[in-house]
């Protein structure tokens, strides 16, 4: 009996997290939809960090409006090339995980900080395949957007559970 | 950590048959949406542009790299969960067109606010469906017991 109840208890836990990280998922999607500014300025800041890591790793890099010419490979930087969605993700899990107010703040900015630099690396890489394997961008675009940053995103959120209870 | 580098495997060796599938799955999920919409009295032109069948290829790879759960029901959650994806996905296709039709009267929608959420709401649905059918299912064998109670503090810090 104590085991059943246990284990519904555990269940209504999950469902209560699953039911919480949905509702700050759908309430950051309609901050993004009723402000277009938000994804603009992910889109403006994606570019010009673009410009300042190939400056620094010594690639060429040219920039006309939304797109930006990486080593000789043109990339249109559209929404889908921020971290905006994957940021929302992590962010939605760590408000909707029971922890003290400055763990989340804590996490939320480093996190955010890391899924940006996660998100440089991304399309560098993309830029080098479409450089040197053009046949493979199509499969390395969907795997390292979809499959990787779903990865990294669960990643950072599990260490930022760790670390919360160690300290 | 064991556990996500299992998905990584697993999602990288999946990665492959969703990406050669990814063309004829999303064809195949236009075709059915545009039958039922057919069937409703209410035709429509359906294009499916998602990351699919990704989100299938993800929690059967979750599902897979999981280990503390039983085999018959870590087995039990592929068959049951990878089905559910997909009804679930040619569902959020019938809301998105739905949704945008009582917006804006266009089943594509508009550059409205309205529009932007059903939109971004439908692209994120791979995103969470996944890993949130595969917490619901397996996540009470897979998470440390405890982790996701709210009643538990974290541990306190000792004070010098």
């Amino acid at each position: 009996m104590a085991q059943t109840e246990g284990t519904t208890r555990r269940s209504r836990t999950v469902f209560g997290f699953i039911g919480r990280f949905l509702a700050a998922w759908m309430a950051g999607l309609a901050i993004l939809a009723m402000v277009p500014g938000v994804e603009r300025w992910a889109i403006r800041a994606t570019i010009e960090s673009l410009g300042i890591a190939a400056h620094m790793l010594r690639v060429e890099c040219a920039v006309s409006g939304a797109y930006v010419k990486l080593g000789g490979v043109n990339l249109e930087i559209i929404t889908d090339c921020t971290p905006v969605m994957p940021t929302l993700a992590l962010w939605g899990a760590m408000l909707a995980f029971p922890a003290p107010a400055k763990w989340k703040l804590g996490g939320i900015g480093i996190g955010g900080t890391m899924l940006w630099v996660y998100n440089l690396a991304r399309i560098l890489a993309l830029a080098l395949v479409l450089r040197f394997h053009p046949t493979w961008f199509e499969f390395v675009h969907v795997y390292l957007w979809q499959t990787l940053t779903l990865l990294v995103v669960l990643v950072m959120f599990v260490s930022w559970i760790r670390l919360l209870r160690v300290g | 950590m064991k556990l996500l580098a299992r998905f990584l495997g697993w999602a990288s060796i999946l990665a492959f048959p969703c990406y050669l599938t990814m063309k004829a799955y999303q064809e195949a999920l236009a075709a059915l949406a545009v039958r039922i919409f057919e069937i409703a009295g209410a035709p429509a032109r359906v294009g499916v542009d998602l990351h699919e069948p990704f989100s299938l290829g993800l929690y059967a790879a979750m599902c897979l790299a999981s280990r503390n759960a039983p085999r018959h029901i870590r087995m039990r959650a592929v068959a049951i969960g990878v089905p559910a994806l997909a009804a679930f996905g040619l569902l959020a296709v019938l809301v998105f067109v739905v949704a945008n039709r009582l917006t804006t009267g266009h089943a594509g929608g508009n550059e409205g606010a309205a529009s932007r959420f059903i939109e971004s709401t439908l692209e994120t649905v791979p995103w969470v469906s996944a890993p949130a059918l595969w917490l619901a299912l397996l996540g009470r064998w897979e998470l440390p017991a405890g982790v996701l109670r709210p009643d538990r503090p974290p541990r306190e810090r000792r004070r010098r």
